[in-house]
């Protein structure tokens, strides 16, 4: 313990500690940055849900005051005169963890609107005025901060381990002080794994006092992982036996190439062995799909009461239901087209997960989106969770849409509501050990070879 | 003379050195190779998305005018040639405009949505590899030429011969920038070579554009060699020099430019989507101001015309007064949009207008906006083709209003149809690219910046040489 202490005041360089400060700087910034997006997004949907409240009085209202005679049917709104208009609000509340990584949640819905006209294809329509500059750059978030800076702070930490006492000509006594080059190693990365677990813990401690501890902790196994590997890989290099000018330039290249060069060619390399057909070819057949199903609205409500006789006999003779009919056989038609795409997507993000042991910068980031609920997962949870509530929409209201007439109070009452139900712990608990564990298969190959070069090295 | 082909023996003589090189060299032709590639898809899909709209457009048979307009159009951005090298924010702007009535939409089918997650790690783009891992090379190769010297104890001897410090230092200068000259336009050439066949064709003005990007992009690595000499010079060991330059290139390339973009989005904030779209529908329903909603409007049309053509009823007027209110309709809507889609390219135009300032710290951040803007990938190409789209928009709903107002008299709305000959006769839209000086015209500041990095590095060196002492 107390040789540790001695290790750890060696270790604490003036520079390192002025890295350290910084990126302790960094963290805080990067933290206050995710905590005002999540504001903002909890505000954005705050607002969203507050004007499906207004929407849902107002019909309540016209409703009212349509029984007291005080208004004419034709004077009220839309979502009262037709129930295929009125429209429930289906929203996705920010992450617990989006205040550490905001992910993709910058550019994937949140909201959306599920109404009798609505249809599966296009509940997520992407209609979005986002700035597509900040897109491409991304966000000063935890995340970003832990997947590309950290490394760089932990080589800073340790890329001369060796090689720095070697070059100062203490290395022959410091390993005979020690015992020997792998106890005066183990001792050293001790250390100097101490001094980056505070500095890792502290940002963490900070983002668990505003979100849920569960999915901290798995934060902080990730980033423990994470941290092992590069300090492995620094050790290895150090073992090389070269000059600490030599060690900085090869660990800068394998940063480069493993945050750069690898997640580039792998997704050049999933996005063929899945191509991927465009949503733009898929386009011409969408217009045409639209084309014939707008021209042919009354053979298609036809054709809907034959697979609904039960509704046959409620018709009412209103314009509305022929447009429902029209939308059920667009979706019918586009919604395979569309979840060809998704699938196809789909087996591309597969091939990545299978080599993203090829960078564990891949997978470190995966894990913390996915954990903090801003990577694909939850959003694809979203989406599918809302196609199934527009079925029980439908269930709900269909009927009633076709009787024709008003909808009652007690009938608003009894409408079906969406909730978005959140992934179980425990399953997201155990995706994320898989994928730990595929983080340290790296870190394990290079204690192998760093053991194997303890025994040869000869740099001594 | 001889003392730059010394230096150049060195660094070929320098295996690290040369594997960094070779790795580069290789890597920029599979991104030049990959970047021809996927501009000429893009654009053949883009091509081919707008052959078959105008087909639909044409085939839609017998309609009414506006519903026609409701089924509408899309217009499709045509893919810039130098995407190739500099895609830009390509991926996440979205390539087609949904032309419809009443609506100026915003763009649709983004390739960002069709991509894996790893896009968000950036593409393996040409102009990626020039901006991050150029520098980086330079940094490798150069960091130990004179402080590797000093340390070695050989700079003592070779000052002590009586050599001209400037010369030993402008020479060591050179053939760095040599090396890095030869693999660049190595690198580029055979590139170009092997994917020919894919190359789009530039025009006059692409070339232009091709030669401004060049130009840029070796004043951007000419101040990093400037920097690496000038700091090789000074750093008493090697291991400082390499730390004070890698600690250069992450401010620079990595930490400035996404605190720069977070403090824009901070400074100028987006209305929520939601929010955009209930400002406009509000402006719409109930006016501008507020006290001037749509009934009153169309109410006012209405007397205003009865007046105008001294008749008691509307369906007297010799107009048709359905197709007159549409047009009165759009053309209130088009000022909601100006005043609203306005106020959101203004934001993203001042967003970049302030990352661009965020360049004195940042030589990375100078280049980036110059180089987006002569590939034709920037935020102004990008709300220059929007602002093309919409006004198209215009033309096509004035063309289909403007027959229904002046043929559609007493013929129930629906039941007034045109057809193919109609389709055929509506405008079209064709886009042309706006030249190279719309691209420099917002670029002053960027252009100004990354010319007082290169005297501000040109001074370093300058200053170096003359101190360099062993």
């Amino acid at each position: 313990m107390k040789r540790l202490l001695i290790e750890c005041r060696l270790a604490a360089s003036r520079p390192l500690l002025l890295i350290a400060a910084l990126f302790l700087g960094a963290a805080a910034a990067a933290l206050w940055n995710g905590w005002q997006w999540r504001a903002a997004r909890s505000s954005a949907v705050e607002a969203e849900r507050q004007r499906g409240a207004d929407e849902l009085a107002t019909v309540r209202r016209e409703l009212a005051a349509i029984e007291a005679k005080q208004l004419d049917v034709a004077n009220a709104s839309l979502p009262t005169r037709f129930l295929g208009r009125f429209a429930h609000r289906a929203l996705l509340p920010p992450a617990a963890l989006s205040t550490g990584a905001i992910g993709e949640a910058d550019w994937q819905p949140f909201a959306a609107q599920v109404s009798l006209y609505s249809v599966k294809h296009s509940l997520l329509d992407k209609h979005q005025i986002e700035d597509p500059l900040a897109l491409l750059i991304g966000r000063f978030d935890l995340a970003f901060l832990l997947i590309y800076l950290l490394p760089l702070v932990i080589l800073a930490f340790t890329y001369d381990v060796v090689s720095a006492e070697r070059e100062r000509g203490t290395l022959t006594l410091a390993v005979a002080q020690s015992g020997s080059l792998a106890r005066m190693l183990r001792a050293k990365i001790a250390a100097r794994g101490v001094l980056l677990a505070l500095l890792i813990a502290l940002p963490l401690l900070a983002l668990a006092l505003t979100t849920s501890l569960f999915g901290v902790v798995l934060w902080a196994a990730i980033i423990a992982a994470y941290a092992v590997f590069w300090m492995t890989l620094s050790v290895a290099v150090n073992l090389l036996g070269r000059s600490s000018a030599v060690n900085a330039t090869m660990l800068a290249g394998a940063w480069i190439v493993l945050l750069l060069v690898v997640p580039a060619a792998l997704n050049l390399y999933a996005a063929r062995q899945h191509p991927l057909p465009s949503r733009l070819d898929a386009l011409a057949k969408i217009r045409r799909i639209n084309l014939s199903t707008a021209e042919s609205g009354d053979r298609l409500l036809n054709q809907f009461l034959q697979e609904h006789p039960d509704l046959a006999a409620e018709r009412n003779e209103s314009g509305s239901g022929q447009y429902f009919a029209i939308r059920q056989s667009q979706e019918r038609n586009i919604l395979p087209l569309v979840t060809a795409l998704e699938r196809q997507l789909a087996q591309q993000q597969a091939t990545i997960a299978r080599y993203r042991v090829l960078s564990p910068a891949i997978g470190a980031d995966e894990l913390l989106l996915d954990v903090a609920g801003t990577g694909r997962v939850r959003s694809e949870r979203y989406r599918d969770q809302l196609r199934a509530f527009l079925d029980r929409w439908r269930g709900h209201f269909v009927g009633r849409a076709f009787r024709g007439g008003l909808v009652t109070p007690a009938e608003l009452d009894g409408m079906p509501r969406f909730a978005f139900a959140e992934e179980s712990g425990t399953t997201l608990g155990r995706r994320t050990a898989r994928g730990i564990a595929l983080l340290l298969l790296p870190a394990l190959l290079l204690v192998a070879f760093s053991t194997w070069r303890l025994r040869t090295f000869r740099g001594i | 003379m001889t003392l730059i082909g010394k230096e150049l023996r060195e660094i070929l003589r320098d295996g690290r050195a040369m594997t960094g090189a070779a790795i580069v060299f290789l890597l920029l032709i599979v991104a030049i190779a990959a970047g021809a590639q996927r501009v000429a898809e893009e654009g053949r899909r883009r091509a081919a998305a707008a052959r078959a709209e105008a087909d639909v457009w044409r085939n839609q048979g017998e309609r009414n005018p506006h519903i026609a307009a409701h089924f509408g159009k899309y217009a499709l951005r045509p893919m810039p040639a130098l995407a190739l090298f500099d895609p830009g924010i390509g991926n996440h702007a979205g390539s087609a405009v949904w032309i419809e009535a009443h609506y100026q939409n915003p763009f649709s089918f983004r390739p960002a949505d069709d991509a894996t997650s790893l896009l968000r790690f950036g593409e393996l783009s040409p102009a990626i590899l020039f901006q991050w891992l150029l520098p980086l090379l330079v940094i490798g190769i150069g960091f130990s030429m004179i402080a590797g010297e000093r340390e070695r104890g050989t700079l003592r001897h070779l000052l002590s011969l009586g050599i001209d410090p400037r010369r030993l230092i402008f020479a060591k200068t050179g053939a760095l920038a040599i090396v890095l000259a030869v693999l660049m336009a190595g690198a580029v050439a055979l590139a170009i070579l092997a994917a020919t066949p894919s190359l789009p064709r530039l025009g006059s003005d692409e070339i232009v554009r091709a030669a401004g990007l060049a130009g840029i992009y070796l004043s951007y690595l000419a101040i990093f060699v400037a920097i690496t000499i000038a700091v090789s010079a000074r750093a008493r060991t090697a291991r400082t020099a390499i730390t004070v330059l890698l600690a250069f290139w992450i401010c620079s390339t990595l930490v400035i430019p996404r605190l720069a973009a977070e403090a824009a989005t901070r400074a100028y904030p987006l209305p929520a989507n939601a929010d955009f779209w209930a400002a406009i529908r509000r402006d719409i329903d109930r006016g501008m101001d507020g006290h001037n909603p749509r009934d009153a409007r169309r109410k006012a049309l209405e007397t205003k015309l009865l007046a105008q053509y001294r008749v008691a009823k509307v369906e007297d007027l010799p107009i048709n007064f359905e197709g007159l209110a549409l047009e009165e309709g759009e053309r209130y809507a088009n000022q909601v949009f100006d005043r609203h889609y306005g106020r959101l390219f203004e934001t993203f135009r001042k967003r970049e207008a302030l990352q661009q300032r965020f360049a004195v710290a940042s030589p990375l951040l100078a280049l980036r906006g110059l180089s987006m803007a002569l590939a034709g990938t920037d935020v102004a190409h990008h709300a220059e083709f929007a602002r093309a789209a919409e006004l198209y928009r215009r033309e096509l709903q004035t063309f289909l209003n403007h027959d229904m107002t002046a043929n559609a008299r007493n013929v129930a709305f629906l039941d007034y149809k045109r057809g193919r000959a109609f389709w055929d006769a509506a405008p079209k839209f064709a886009y042309a690219s706006p030249r190279s000086d719309f691209a420099i015209a917002l670029q002053h500041v960027s252009l100004l910046l990354l010319l007082a990095w290169m005297i501000a590095g040109g001074a370093l060196l300058f200053r170096s040489a003359k101190e360099v002492s062993a």
